[in-house]
């Protein structure tokens, strides 16, 4: 399908065969990708249904639509393919993954129900909070009559206490196999200083059933605290089976088609990493940090230091910061309350997008979080779907051109879009006005990705006055004329990557290997055990970099402490230097430690009488990868009546109705060109829409910025 | 909104940023704690107030400790102007009960901000610490007759004195107590004062003083002006309710504590008369945890989207007569206030507001039962493995059961009710930190007060000592609510289950870590002595070969049992929430052998325990029933009774039972019965039993519905159970 008009250069080498670089990611609706040309300097943009039957089908649809490509041709000449699936995310949110079971130490298996008295609440904010009469905690992933306890017990010095019995340790887990669970979780109490019963466990569990998918706690989270630890393998155990058989299809599927290079798989923690090395409960919310990952990329060049990356899809709505040119990592990754650990980048989201259901609830009328996701889809698909959908009412008020939705590779039919809000909402809400259920409709579902602005920036002490809009997903940019507003926000960026910017993510990746152990010593530790610490992460942070085809000198390698005051529950990150670690250099660390502490907390803060632990060992490794190298356009002028394509009745108020409003293709608009609303402009893959008394601007990256009426002036 | 200036969008800014700031203040000081109270359950709190001491805003945690805050500046603005004056980047340290704090370990430090030499507001943490000296380590002394057993009572001093720590008054404070690591609090509480002032220096800076101050005084009025306008839309009435404390610490003595609620239009009043005098024993509170306890479920049940600020106290009446166990006077010991007299007040105040809640046709889905209803706590001290004196705070309770609602079931586990922010710690963390060795940490079946909706269930756990330096541990215990339950169900729902203290002697606990053979992992597993401990206990020596189990009060249930769903029950059967035993016993569910519900059988069942509870009760009205054909019909008062506006009157909601005028108590005409608590559940104080308590249980006489369950003392008169002086409102929208 249709090339972009934005051309790019790769700081790569190029090769004479093998010159692209690919970029896939499935979302709920649609399976995007892009290719970068990194030859001739191009980006290539295509977007194909996503298909929930089989996940891998939608990925090649979406190659073999790219303008001038078929997978069999692409794929033979691809150095890079980068993939953010959202294949875990999907069985965790809908509850639709493995059966699991959990082996737990004799007296602890309820750790994971109590959720430490903290599930009912954890990850909302403290408005939800204080309302306590609707909170809940989510139903258990492993339901009680699958968590068997073992008698087995270790200390916090790794002591064995209780030895395991290798003959309970059978029944036990036969006890789970014979209950038909299909991934088996195994987490015992400090099984982070002592891993041998875990193993014991693995192994036995290996040999009774060896095709039985299995997740164990000290290789996925070494980190003292049993109940979040348990959580990250009980979720892995969770998703991991359609995870791993998803990913090793794709990868079947695409070695025959000619793929030559590994399938690198992208991670909640902002890196890829390659199919056969993936962490399953990892990739739960990749594709949200693979927006993120572009939005900075895209930032970075544009130089705006504060941004807000709104992604708008079918099914969701998703908000991450970028604060002074960083992301950051989410506090605590927490999933469905389920609080767990695996690094993650911060983004938060609610049910609100293209597919959300408008529905009529006592008067009131409702969008979500019911979607229609991509099967049926919205009733204008035409597949069924008799709901009325926001993109529904995008239709039916003249935003989205039935003809020309996904370039006019999909047309849809307003006659349905038009039934279905008539018959859903107008008649039962609006007196049968088909408009002003439309605008209703829209309206609702903006103001509720307002509030979410607001709440992320809000309510986690910034003013989103201060912030630009990175406006992405499908549905993105034909709502944020009116959300953006709404959140106070002046500007919004987007993209010229917009409609596949996860994708686009995940071609500018690193790989990237994070690695964390806990060990608490008192201050000042033995060198030698020091040392051993980061030797052993940073050997294996090296070998699975080198395993992904990365040179010793293409690796950066960080390592870093956290230290605390005996007894405190919160720790202090603080760099560690490279080289041989001697006493001197720890206690720089110590110092380290007290000079950010009282920075963070005060003079006089720092209590140097309570005694300092080194609490946690982490490595970081990055393997860097060849960025696309953006080309910028010279200005051609502000008129853009070059890539106006004609004019249609849209609506923007109930009282003023349809007008004719230009209409402008978005590939043909140049550098430089001034589109003042109301308007809208058409790409292959998204709409634009421009407001009344708004304008939009085309910058040389062919981005297009608008502004939207208040903000702060910067 | 007030002055034009102050635009919408800058107010709520504004307002969104001051609770970031007070969330921040929280964060930073349980970050830079060390005492496990804090650090793993998050019981402290942080806020702002104006210069006067009104409360701004409340952090997130404990919100009973934010009410700390406006007292202790109010008193330092009345005594310390003078001497030793208040000045810039001043703090000032405060335990006193009579001042601020509920009791001594919930040291408080609040600090004045300047602005062009003015004080513009003050910002202040409080939080418990892990001890300050007095007769027992933790900070409850048990068995004490005056306050001055309970260790640290720091009226407020300066701590800070322009911006300098006084050094000889932190050694002071360190001398007072046994673990060193309170100095990390102390610093910790002074960290979230410099983080909140630094904040509101930025957010000055940014918007103005002029808009910040407007902001912080609008938002007191909007919360008045938006809590008058929810009172108004609520039903008016009197309500009454009652609690026991079972132990003062010296015997096993019962108290009676008793709250009459009255709303009228906008205002709302809490009276305390009827409750037992003052008693010379840990278990009262002061003036300030009447405030706190009272206000708690208020913040909770009608504010919810409101606010929390000085504008709900404008708005409240809270009265004591002077001398009571809550609201005791000087020299009364109160070290044990947030486990007995402050906690029960708060139970008090929100059965009150529950029971208003459930009889408005707008707010009954707000409606729960009470949840777990107090602490029950044994903490430990000696010398750590690691060599330093330690005092753990066992706080595994605060994963405590939530209280059923009108139309679900409350949540196991759920986390305390008087904490936006519940939290335990991990059991590798408390081993790691101190010198014990976890046996178990479960839920308890049967623990949840059964009920139409059952009650979130309560927990157990278990634990020896572990890499010991010396002889022994010690062990001092608090609780409340062992020999009857203090969770109370709401309308016919059972309550939750009590608490326990059992000391086993002389346990195989060590020979078995000799022999690496499995450790115990049930309480019927553990062999030896069980020594039941009062749930107040003074020090007593904890050995190798000992155990210590403890078990909370569970969380109380809503409706009758036997109109629990079957399939509901069968689901706590498999999720072992709920044993065969009650499931037939409580909830006359008949299961096949195959562990499945017989709904066949479970019907005649529930039929035989109604003709059951007919035969067995007595009293009440003989007149039969209206007809049938009203059943369902009317506003409802609760979950049994209609106002039947045909008749003018109220009625059973099933069967159309009359039971007389809207202003009548519906008691007068049920059948009742007194039962021994036991039937409520096998852990409802039979191991304290000393007969004193009855289960008063009230049933619809025409269909034998259980309207309504008592926890009685012998001879006490049933509690008033007027439902409410004007008939509910219909159609009052919610506000």
């Amino acid at each position: 399908m249709a090339k972009l008009a934005g051309a790019a250069k790769t700081g790569g080498r190029s090769q004479a065969k093998s010159r692209f670089a690919v970029g896939v990611d499935v979302g709920g609706t649609f399976t995007d990708a892009v290719i970068v040309d990194t030859e001739r300097g191009r980006i290539y943009q295509s977007k194909a249904p996503t298909t929930p039957q089989d996940l891998s089908q939608g990925v090649f649809d979406a190659l073999n639509l790219s303008e001038g490509f078929s997978a069999e041709t692409l794929l033979p000449r691809t150095n890079k393919f980068a993939h953010g699936t959202t294949q875990s995310t999907n069985a965790l949110f809908t509850r639709n993954g493995a059966k699991v079971g959990l082996i737990a130490t004799r007296g602890f298996g309820d750790q994971i129900l109590i959720m430490r008295g903290g599930g009912r609440v954890a990850g909302m904010s403290l408005p939800e909070r204080r309302h306590f009469a609707p909170t809940y905690k989510p139903d258990p992933i492993v339901p009680k009559p699958l968590i068997v306890e073992v008698s087995e017990r270790v200390d916090y010095k790794g002591a064995v206490i209780t030895p395991l019995d290798p003959e309970e340790a059978r029944r036990a887990l036969e006890a789970l196999l014979e209950k038909g669970v299909e991934a088996v979780s195994i987490a015992l109490l400090w099984s982070l200083r002592n891993p041998a019963h875990e193993r014991a466990l693995r192994d036995i569990a290996a040999a009774l059933s060896p095709g039985t998918y299995v997740s164990v706690s000290s290789e996925l989270a070494p980190v003292i605290g049993e109940y979040e630890r348990t959580a990250t393998a009980v979720i892995d155990a969770y998703v991991g089976p359609s995870t791993v058989d998803y990913i090793r299809l794709l990868a079947e599927r695409l070695r025959d088609a000619g793929l030559r290079s590994a399938l690198l798989i992208l991670q909640a923690g902002g890196g890829v990493s390659r199919a056969e090395q993936v962490v399953p409960v990892q990739t739960i919310e990749s594709g949200p940090a693979a927006g993120i990952l572009a939005s900075q990329f895209l930032a970075e060049k544009l130089g705006h230091r504060n941004v807000i990356a709104t992604d708008v899809g079918g099914t969701t709505f998703k908000v991450g910061l970028i604060v002074e040119g960083e992301w950051a990592y989410a506090r605590d990754t927490v999933v469905e309350k389920f609080t767990y650990r695996a690094p993650m980048v911060d983004v938060t989201s609610i049910g609100a997008g293209g597919g959300s259901i408008a529905w009529v609830d006592e008067g009131r009328l409702r969008i979500g979080p019911q979607s229609a996701a991509a099967e049926p889809g919205p009733a204008c698909y035409g597949r069924g779907g008799a709901a009325p959908t926001v993109t529904d009412a995008d239709v039916v008020l003249g935003y989205i051109d039935p003809d020309y939705f996904l370039g006019g590779r999909m047309p849809l039919e307003g006659a349905l879009a038009e039934k279905s809000i008539r018959e859903r909402i107008a008649e039962p809400l609006f007196g049968g006005d088909v408009v002003r259920a439309a605008l209703g409709i829209r309206q609702v579902v903006n103001a509720q990705m307002a509030d979410l602005l607001r709440k992320v920036t809000v309510e986690r002490g910034h003013d989103p006055r201060d912030f630009v809009l990175m406006v992405y997903g499908g549905a993105g940019p034909t709502h944020c004329a009116l959300f953006g507003p709404e959140a106070g926000v002046g500007r919004a960026v987007v993209p010229f990557t917009a409609p596949v910017h996860s994708a686009f993510g995940a071609v500018t990746s690193d790989m990237r290997v994070t690695l964390e152990r806990s060990d608490p010593l008192a201050a000042p530790p033995e060198p030698g055990r020091v040392r051993n610490l980061y030797r052993a992460l940073e050997n294996e942070a090296l070998e699975r970099l080198k395993a992904e085809g990365k040179r010793r000198g293409e690796i950066e390698l960080s390592r870093s402490a956290s230290l605390r005051y005996r007894r405190q529950m919160h720790e202090v990150s603080v760099p560690v230097p490279a080289g041989r670690l001697d006493g001197k250099a720890l206690a720089g660390a110590v110092e380290e430690f007290e000079r950010r502490y009282e920075a963070r907390y005060g003079r006089g803060a720092a209590y140097r009488e309570a005694g300092v632990e080194f609490i946690g060992f982490k490595v970081e490794a990055v393997g860097r990868q060849a960025k696309p190298r953006l080309v910028r356009r010279r200005p051609k002028g502000k008129s853009p009546s070059g890539a106006l394509k004609g004019r249609r009745p849209v609506c923007f108020d109930a009282v003023k109705g349809y007008r004719r409003t230009p209409i402008y293709e978005g590939e043909r608009l140049a550098s430089g060109n001034l589109v003042p609303g109301p308007a809208i402009i058409e790409y292959a893959s998204t709409t634009v829409v421009v407001g009344p008394r708004q304008r939009a601007e085309v910058d040389p990256y062919q981005n297009v910025t608008l502004h939207l009426g208040g903000g702060r002036r910067r | 909104m007030s002055g034009k200036r102050l635009d919408p969008v800058t107010f709520e800014i504004i307002l969104h940023k001051l609770n970031q700031i007070a969330e921040e203040m929280c964060i930073s000081y349980v970050n830079c704690s060390g005492s496990e109270p804090l650090v793993q359950a998050n019981d402290a709190n942080a806020g702002i107030t104006l210069p006067d001491g009104s409360m701004v805003v409340v952090g997130p945690y404990v919100i009973i400790q934010a009410n700390v805050l406006p007292l202790t500046v109010s008193h330092i603005m009345k005594r310390c102007r003078e001497n030793p004056g208040i000045g810039e980047k001043d703090m000032f340290i405060c335990s006193d009960p009579w001042v601020g704090p509920i009791h001594q370990p919930d040291i408080t430090t609040v600090a004045p901000l300047f602005h062009e030499g003015e004080i513009f507001c003050w910002t202040g943490a409080s939080g418990h610490q892990s001890d300050v000296g007095g007769k027992d380590p933790g900070g409850f002394s048990i068995g004490v007759v005056d306050v001055h057993q309970e260790g640290l009572r720091m009226p407020p001093v300066k701590l800070v004195e322009a911006g300098e720590l006084r050094q000889d008054l932190f050694d002071w404070i360190v001398n007072s107590v046994r673990d060193p690591l309170v100095g990390l609090d102390v610093k910790g509480q002074i960290a979230a004062n410099h983080v909140g002032q630094e904040r509101l220096i930025e957010l000055i800076g940014r918007f103005g003083a002029k808009a910040v101050k407007a902001s912080m005084e609008e938002s007191i009025r909007y919360t008045e002006r938006r809590l008058r306008r929810r009172l108004r839309s609520l039903p008016d009435g009197t309500w009454r309710t009652r609690q026991h404390i079972d132990h003062d610490g010296h015997a096993p003595n019962l108290y009676k504590m008793e709250c009459t609620m009255t709303k009228r239009g906008d205002s709302l009043s809490f009276d305390y008369e009827g409750t037992d005098p003052q008693v010379r024993s840990q278990v009262n509170c002061t003036y300030t945890g009447l405030i706190a306890g009272t206000l708690t479920p208020v913040y909770i049940m009608l504010a919810h989207d409101i606010p929390w600020n000085r504008g709900v106290l404008n708005l409240v009446d809270i009265r004591a007569p002077e001398g009571v166990i809550n609201n005791c006077t000087y020299p009364t010991p109160c070290s044990m206030a947030t486990v007995s007299a402050c906690y029960l007040t708060l139970d008090l105040a929100a059965a009150a507001i529950n029971q208003m809640c459930a009889a408005s046709p707008d707010y009954h889905e707000e409606a729960m039962a009470i949840w777990t209803a107090a602490s029950v706590a044994p903490m430990v001290s000696g010398t750590s493995q690691h060599g330093h004196p330690f005092s753990l705070v066992e706080m595994s309770h605060f994963a405590a059961g939530g209280g059923a609602l009108t139309h679900k079931d409350g949540q196991d586990s759920a986390g305390m009710y008087f904490t936006t922010t519940p939290l335990i710690s991990n059991i590798e963390t408390t081993e790691q930190f101190y010198p014990v060795l976890y046996l178990f940490r479960r839920n308890l079946p049967d623990t949840g007060g059964a009920g139409m909706y059952r009650g979130g269930c309560a927990g157990e756990i278990a634990f020896i000592p572990h890499d010991m330096q010396k002889e022994f541990h010690e062990t001092v215990l608090i609780g409340t609510g062992h020999e009857m339950p203090n969770s109370i169900g709401l309308w016919g729902g059972f309550p939750g289950g009590t608490g326990r203290h059992i000391l086993i002697r002389g346990s195989d606990v060590q020979d078995r870590i000799a022999k690496k053979a499995p450790l115990p992992a049930a309480l019927e597993e553990m062999g030896g002595e069980q020594v039941v401990f009062p749930p107040k206990a003074p020090r007593t020596p904890f050995y190798p070969d000992e155990i210590w189990y403890s078990n909370w009060q569970g969380a109380g249930g809503y409706g009758d049992p036997l109109d629990r769903d079957p399939e509901a029950v069968h689901a706590d059967l498999s999720a072992g929430l709920v044993t065969r035993a009650c499931a037939e016993e409580i909830y006359g569910v008949a299961l096949d052998p195959e562990g499945q519900v017989n709904h066949p059988a479970t019907s005649a069942l529930r039929e035989r325990h109604r003709e059951a509870r007919r035969a067995r009760a007595g009293g009440g009205s003989a007149r039969p029933g209206d007809p049938p054909a009203l059943a369902g019909r009317g506003l409802r008062a609760n979950e049994y009774v209609v106002w039947d506006e045909a008749n003018g009157e109220l009625a059973c909601r099933k069967c159309g039972f009359g039971f007389g005028p809207m202003d009548a108590d519906p008691k007068e005409r049920a059948l009742s019965e007194d039962a021994p608590l036991a039937v409520g559940g096998p852990v409802m104080g039979q191991l304290y039993d000393r007969g004193r308590f009855v289960f008063r249980l009230y049933y619809c006489p025409g269909c034998v519905s259980l309207l309504e369950c008592e926890v009685l003392r012998k001879g006490d008169p049933p509690v008033w159970g007027r439902l409410s002086a004007t008939r509910p409102r219909p159609g009052r929208k919610k506000a």
